[in-house]
């Protein structure tokens, strides 16, 4: 058999493989299609309840909706805007963070994740304000959202405002802020020599020392300037405003101190930045000087060691130390903590915690603690917002939600707390889980692990009712109170 | 007082069951399901996982755009001769044509010179380097094959060699990958010690070595490309089995593999059920993207002339002819430019689709 | 540190050793008539082998001894003269096999280096600018390019672009480092040579872009989702600086990396670039030699490249200690 002739006879047979496979894959698809329409059917009549899966037609509408909504919120972000647009006033001055209203969404592929929906609080100047919840509840993706650090372009804030009260440097005509500078008992500018980087004193032209007012310093040595509070949305900022308030305004310390810090710098690197780039003027020596000083506020031994080592040459507690140190560095107003405690032993949870408390009196600042553990609660706060399912369901003063708890949710969250005098060998829990917020329908959420579910739960989402000034809570148990009393 | 005794209630009801008892006239009254009456939970509906890799591998065009080059190109080079049957894939155009060539010729000296064009009329036996043309679609090479033919048989050969050195290639690698991952101590270190000796050998030098050895055997021309790259998968199995073996060594690290462990599942089972789903992806991937290396290999040893050998066709031998002749690389675009396209295609098909799998696949991917 | 590096340095030799026992067992694979039929072509061909050159060879290698001990002598006395850098003398350039592996070098590793400067200054960028702009027109666009860079054949790219830019437009010479016709002198000289490399140089760096893209950007994105970076970005960190001092740093640890690993690898010449080109570089000369069946040349010269892949592997280890904080080499 000559060459060709072979050649034909293998393409002969491919050919025949080919339609026998293709016969193949047509009964398969065929197979397929059925079953699809078998169930297609099914779900047509009503009589079987839905699939559990999403089907291709509905996720692919959701991609689209989604990828208009990303869109627009992405060009929001990124817009440039006057500071009129984002230039507001507190409601209540006493406060130094209000927010309202806030709807934070992520947009998956599943829908629209509203892992916080419709969240008011206020945290007042001065004060620690707790937030409390199960994990998934939203507490982690609302203090993102004060940072705007939800992850883009899936997480985004939706609606709402988050209000904060920043003291910022006084900017004078020129765009530079204004210096305060040190005066004598008649109030006259202090003047100094100038000296050039060696220290020596510089000249002018005709040999006279150069004169240069002396600028206040701090008791870090950080230079003064003018300062002015100003009210800003966060909701409404574009994302290259917001670099004023992070790490200057509001700090923020994370969950996991292990793997926050850069490894490839030093710790020393990673805290002069931070001075560097929030105060103006400052030279190197200066940034050293005062992340020093943190460091050893923080309460570590050897600050100069610290300063020169990597992150991975320290503890998880030190790292967290660290951390705390780096948040102080851009002197604050409003520093959140992530469940701070939660990656490290009990022994240094303590003493991260009486830091925390203890550091907050120094600068007069506040805290917005986000945590699960109700303990650190009991010991921090002075205020305690009680999150589920991206919801707040009661808020009310540490004492309020400690000693008079009132929704069943918060009830049941204390009752699950250990204590040494219970007499029972079983720990009391909830049942149930967090249920995953996408599709919310409009009734409580907590109906189903409810024990004291009325009539009333069936119908739409509870309001917030006011029990005391300070004590609010969405039930309608005690909603109906209200109710009945006014009929 | 009210709220005190509800608190008291509350208290009362400690287990499960009574809060159960509590909540069950709930769900009686909502004997009527309406969509929000059901639990929560239900009201949640998911991506299946089927739907979510799919999902992922559609969302990126590339993938879709990569996916109908290959098809195309299975199509072409497997069906086309079926369809196509004009020309074989050796079979030269005898119809013969006819040549001219012109010469200016110039006779006598100063005012009587005058130049004449001189026409050469040569009759060829053989049809070679014909223009485009309903006959030839793409022409014919210098020796008077059809090129669009050749090109469809030279895709069955590059495709099919590359297909079976790759499984070929994923096969070893997960045996020895396995073995060594699995066994751990000196077995693991025996062979990863192969493994380095054999990355650390040239890639190209000892192919053309093999194909010289080939040469001094005589082997047919035809089956010199199959023993090629049976030496290729010999030489190339260490990357996969690297993979393997560090996937699986990871996975030992696991803690649901520790949970298999206490819960007394057998050797098999835990491989079946829960290292070879975990390798399953990054092997997918890998397979997809050395495909396309794969045929970029044998493209370049016909080139070399140490693959496939004319008059056989394969998409790099059908290039080779231009490092012998000069004017077909300057004047014949047609002979060499589109295997060189098929050869593109191919590669960049499985690229895309590659990278896909490897967006699709990848269970750390959020979006 | 030390310990390490002895260690390594063991587990190299011991690699080498197997590399070479592979070779060899190769090229004793050839028939002997085979070896003789090459020599006497190459003998018609108007080379000049002289019979001590061959007997040598043979000697060498033991090729005449079939018996199992006389291939284990011939591997012995092969392997003796390996360490004593004596490669034998290769048939074709008649010449030691080490001189011309040497003297054809330099071309190789000038073009290579070049190529690789512009591979990472180009790729580098593109990745992240990809990362950074993940899903966006823009990463599809260059993911694109790259990738059709990615998938070029070096061969048909390398005809192409002599068809379009040496034959079509006249730009750039065909082949070759120079021209052969004139004699230039200082810069001129210069730019004779840059108009020969371009071309080879376009096919080198567009080939090679897509690999280090691809690792750019996939590191790149990487790191963008690691905790460090969210806290850079809350220390109010312009994006810029989170990206090009928090980012870039952590990006550059495995990239550095290899690319150390890659320098010793410049010297083994790219094969096919330098054959379609025809420029005198080690690659093209080992590709004419292994054609002829130059035994010699070719045992030498896959030594060679052996050694440098294994030097390769050695450097990029050791700069990955280098050059991230994390890793100690205790071990």
């Amino acid at each position: 058999m000559s060459f060709p002739e072979k050649l034909k006879e293998i393409c002969k047979r491919c050919g025949e493989a080919c339609k026998k496979a293709w016969q193949a894959v047509c009964s398969f698809f065929k197979g397929l299609w059925e079953k699809l329409a078998a169930k297609f059917k099914k779900n047509k009549d009503g009589t079987e309840e839905k699939s559990h899966y999403l089907s291709g037609k509905e996720v692919r509408a959701i991609a689209k909706e989604n990828n208009r909504i990303m869109r627009r919120l992405e060009q929001r972000k990124k817009r440039k805007a006057p500071e009129s647009e984002f230039v507001t006033e507190m409601k209540d001055p006493q406060n130094i963070l209000e927010i309202e209203d806030l709807h934070s969404y992520f947009f998956t592929d599943q829908g629209v994740v509203k892992a916080v929906n419709g969240v008011s609080f206020e945290v007042p100047q001065g004060s620690t304000v707790g937030v409390v919840g199960e994990s998934g509840c939203g507490k982690s993706v609302t203090s993102l959202s004060v940072m705007q650090l939800l992850q883009g372009p899936q997480g985004q804030i939706y609606s709402g405002s988050i209000r904060f009260k920043s003291l910022d440097f006084k900017r004078g005509a020129d765009g530079k802020p204004i210096p305060i500078y040190v005066r004598d008992e008649k109030g006259e500018i202090v003047y100094d020599d100038a000296r050039d980087k060696k220290g020596n004193i510089r000249l002018d032209k005709d040999g006279h020392p150069i004169k240069e007012p002396r600028q206040q310093r701090d008791e870090y040595g950080t230079k003064q300037y003018e300062m002015e509070e100003k009210v800003f949305d966060i909701a409404q900022m574009p994302i290259k405003e917001m670099y004023r308030l992070r790490g200057r305004q509001i700090a923020m310390i994370f969950q996991e101190p292990m793997t926050s810090l850069n490894p490839v710098f030093t710790i020393g690197n990673q805290l002069d930045e931070v001075t560097l780039l929030h105060f103006p003027g400052s030279s190197k020596e200066d940034a050293k000087k005062r992340s020093i000083e943190m460091l050893n506020l923080v309460g570590i031994a050897m600050p100069e060691r610290v300063y020169k080592s990597y992150p991975h040459e320290l503890s998880g507690g030190m790292r967290q130390r660290v951390m705390i140190s780096m948040a102080l560095a851009g002197d604050p107003r409003l520093i959140i903590a992530d469940e701070p405690t939660t990656a490290l032993d009990v022994t240094i949870q303590a003493q991260i915690l009486d830091l925390l408390r203890d550091l907050k009196k120094r600068i007069n600042g506040s805290i917005l603690l986000i945590t699960h553990d109700l303990g650190i609660i009991a010991e921090m706060a002075d205020y305690v917002v009680v999150m589920y399912a991206g919801r707040i369901i009661e808020q009310g003063t540490a004492s309020e939600i400690f000693h008079n708890p009132m929704h069943p949710y918060t009830i049941g969250l204390q009752k699950s707390k250990p204590t040494m005098d219970s007499d029972s060998d079983t720990l009391f829990n909830i049942p149930g889980n967090v249920p995953n917020p996408i599709n919310m329908p409009d009734y409580c959420y907590f109906r189903e692990r409810c024990t004291r579910c009325t009539e009333r739960c069936h119908g739409e989402y509870p309001r917030m009712v006011q029990v005391s000034p300070t004590h609010k809570v969405a039930c309608h148990l005690y909603d109906q109170e209200g109710a009945d009393e006014k009929e | 007082m009210e709220e005190k005794k509800n608190q008291n209630e509350i208290e009362s009801v400690t287990s499960e069951e009574e809060g159960a008892e509590i909540a069950a006239p709930s769900g009686e009254s909502a004997a009527v399901l309406t969509d929000s009456e059901k639990p929560l939970d239900k009201n949640v509906r998911l991506l299946s996982p089927t739907r979510m890799v799919l999902r992922r591998f559609f969302r990126s065009k590339l993938s879709i755009i990569g996916l109908i080059m290959i098809v195309a190109l299975l199509l072409f080079s497997w069906l086309g001769p079926l369809v196509y049957t004009r020309w074989g894939e050796t079979e030269v155009d005898y119809s013969g044509k006819t040549e001219y060539t012109y010469q200016l010729i110039t006779v006598g000296e100063g005012e009587d010179a005058y130049s004449f064009y001189q026409v050469v009329e040569t009759e060829r036996q053989i049809n070679s380097l014909a223009p485009l043309s309903g006959d030839h679609l793409l022409g014919t090479d210098k020796s008077g094959m059809d090129v669009f033919t050749r090109i469809m048989y030279g895709g069955r050969i590059s495709l099919s060699i590359s297909f079976i050195a790759v499984f070929a290639i994923t096969f070893l690698g997960i045996v020895f990958g396995g073995v060594a991952g699995y066994f751990g101590g000196w077995v693991d270190n025996v062979i990863m010690r192969f493994c380095d000796i054999l990355s650390c050998l040239p890639g190209y030098p000892i192919m053309l070595v093999i194909g010289t050895i080939l040469d001094a055997f005589d082997v047919d021309s035809q089956f010199r490309i199959y023993y090629l790259m049976l030496f290729l998968t010999v030489f190339s199995w260490p990357g996969t089995a690297r993979l393997v073996r560090g996937q699986i060594l990871s996975l030992r690290e696991q803690e649901y593999m520790v949970a298999a462990d206490a819960m007394g599942y057998s050797t098999t089972r835990k491989i079946f059920k829960h290292l070879i789903p975990n390798v399953f992806p990054q092997l997918i991937v890998s397979m997809t993207l050395s495909l396309g290396s794969m045929i970029l290999y044998e493209a370049t040893l016909s080139y070399l002339n140490m693959g496939v050998r004319a008059p056989y066709a394969a998409w790099g031998t059908l290039i080779n002819i231009v490092s012998e002749d000069t004017n077909i690389l300057q004047n014949y675009f047609n002979v060499w430019g589109p295997p060189g396209f098929c050869i593109i295609l191919a590669v960049l098909g499985f690229n895309f689709v590659g990278d896909g799998l490897r967006d699709a696949l990848d269970p750390k991917m959020k979006r | 540190m030390l310990k390490y590096i002895l260690k390594r340095l063991g587990l190299a030799v011991i690699i080498l050793l197997g590399v070479s026992v592979i070779i060899y067992a190769l090229v004793r694979a050839m028939p002997v008539d085979f070896v003789e039929n090459k020599i006497n072509q190459m003998n018609q061909g108007g080379a000049t082998i002289s019979q001590d050159v061959i007997d040598a060879m043979y000697q060498m290698y033991g090729i005449t001894d079939r018996t199992f001990l006389g291939v284990l002598s011939g591997y012995w006395s092969w392997l003796t003269a390996l360490c004593r850098f004596d490669l034998g003398k290769s048939f074709v350039y008649g010449d030691d096999v080490l001189k011309v592996i040497v003297e054809h070098m330099g071309v190789s590793f000038l073009v290579s280096f070049i190529a690789i400067i512009f591979e990472y200054l180009i790729a580098i960028p593109l990745g992240i600018t990809a990362a950074t702009h993940q899903y966006s027109v823009r990463d599809y666009v260059v993911t694109v390019l790259v990738m059709i860079g990615l998938s070029l054949p070096s061969f048909f790219f390398g005809r192409v672009l002599q068809n379009v830019f040496s034959m079509g437009l006249g730009w750039f010479p065909v082949s070759g480092l120079t021209d052969a016709t004139q004699h230039f002198t200082g810069l001129a000289a210069v730019g004779d040579y840059l108009s020969h490399l371009a071309l080879p140089l376009f096919t080198m760096v567009i080939l090679s872009i897509g690999g280090t893209m691809r690792y750019t950007r996939t590191n790149m994105l990487e790191v963008l989702n690691s905790d460090y970076i969210r806290t850079a970005r809350a220390k109010g960190l312009k994006e810029s600086k989170v990206i090009y001092k928090h980012a870039f740093r952590n990006t550059m640890i495995p990239i550095v990396t290899i690319l150390a690993g890659v320098l010793p690898t410049l010297f083994s010449g790219a094969m096919i670039t330098e054959q379609v080109f025809d420029l005198p570089g080690i690659g093209n000369v080992a590709y004419k030699a292994m054609m002829q069946g130059d035994i010699p040349f070719i045992m030498g010269y896959n030594m060679f490249l052996a050694i440098l892949s294994v030097l390769g592997v050695l450097i990029s280890d050791l700069m990955y200690a280098v050059v991230d904080p994390r890793v100690k080499l205790a071990r």
